[in-house]
């Protein structure tokens, strides 16, 4: 059967009887992540390069050029106006390997609990009865489940650590975690 | 859950991306990832009118060109497609430069209306693989 489920980097490859192509592929990809995503952010706006163009005070083809950049290439400020324009604010974390992973994990909890607060503060915005605030709550629920899930999950690889169990909880898979007051079924059993 | 759109080559002229990919094969390896990229927006959006994106562009008759980008003083470079959107299948069917796109938009064409008519092996087994299904 000649349809296939294939990647691009694998399809490369095969035409060009060259598999260092599939590498120039997988290369090319991780060099323009960045714009990639520029361009589906636009995109899920349903913005066209000439009403983004015009949203940023721009010609189409400066939207053209930055979109057909690689990430190196990209210049901040057009970034800035890009996102801007398509009414996206951007945080960025700068990650430094060579720092200890115990500073890099704190880095990374601040980071997520920044983002946690402000959903809080959305909620108390719109007031305990609305619909947002309830799946705020839920979502809540989510993200604890996941965290307790991936840390007992590292913590029992540790040597001479006693494994974490979640009682009567049902496992989800990745990253689909959905459990109301899921916090409440958690127990460790090393607790 | 919508169908997932999946790439074939079996309409591709093998021997013109060995050529190809001997003379640029950086301009090949960009003109792939974007393919990708436009697959992942077809499986996202669900048709190619629901996105416009500057590499990607209508040759007419559901063929497609995909342009190469973010390669330094690149060969202007096209990627021609197939978007069968009843299948869900981008067929990829040749590569080449600015200076060979007339004659190569034309045999891709050829191509394409040969698959429409049901005389190439692929739309046989496509229309076989319906009715049994």
């Amino acid at each position: 059967m000649s349809k296939k489920n294939t990647t691009t980097a694998a399809l490369a490859a095969s035409l060009t009887g060259d598999p260092e192509a599939a590498a120039r592929v997988a290369a090319h990809q991780d060099e323009t992540r960045f714009v990639r995503t520029l361009i589906d952010m636009r995109v899920e706006k349903k913005l066209s390069q000439r009403d983004l163009a015009k949203k940023m005070g721009v010609g189409p083809s400066k939207v053209c050029r930055l979109e057909a950049s690689c990430d190196k290439d990209l210049n901040l400020g057009d970034v800035f106006r890009y996102l801007k324009a398509l009414g996206v604010t951007m945080s960025v974390m700068f990650d430094d390997p060579s720092l200890p992973a115990a500073d890099r994990i704190k880095h990374h909890v601040i980071a997520a609990h920044g983002l946690l607060e402000q959903l809080r503060k959305l909620a108390h915005q719109v007031g305990g009865e609305d619909t947002i605030s309830e799946k705020i709550k839920q979502f809540y629920g989510e993200v604890l489940l996941n965290f307790v899930i991936r840390f007992g999950d590292s913590y029992s690889k540790l040597p001479g650590a006693t494994p974490i169990r979640l009682d009567g909880a049902d496992v989800p898979p990745k990253g689909a975690a959905h459990h109301k007051g899921a916090h409440n079924q958690l127990s460790a059993a090393n607790a | 859950m919508a169908e997932m759109w999946e790439i074939s080559e079996a309409l591709a002229e093998k021997n013109r991306f060995k050529a190809f990919n001997k003379k640029h094969p950086r301009e090949l390896a960009a003109c792939f990832s974007n393919l990708d990229h436009i697959v992942e927006l077809l499986n996202r959006h669900g048709n190619v009118g629901a996105f416009q994106v500057a590499f990607f562009r209508s040759e007419g008759e559901n063929l497609y060109r995909i342009g190469q980008t973010g390669v330094k003083h690149a060969v202007e470079t096209r990627l021609y497609v197939y978007v069968f959107t009843v299948g869900h299948t981008v067929y990829v069917l040749t590569i080449g430069d600015k200076t060979q796109q007339a004659d190569d938009i034309r045999r891709c064409k050829e191509t394409v209306r040969k698959f429409e008519r049901g005389e190439t092996h692929e739309q046989e087994k496509h229309d076989h693989g319906r009715a049994g299904g």
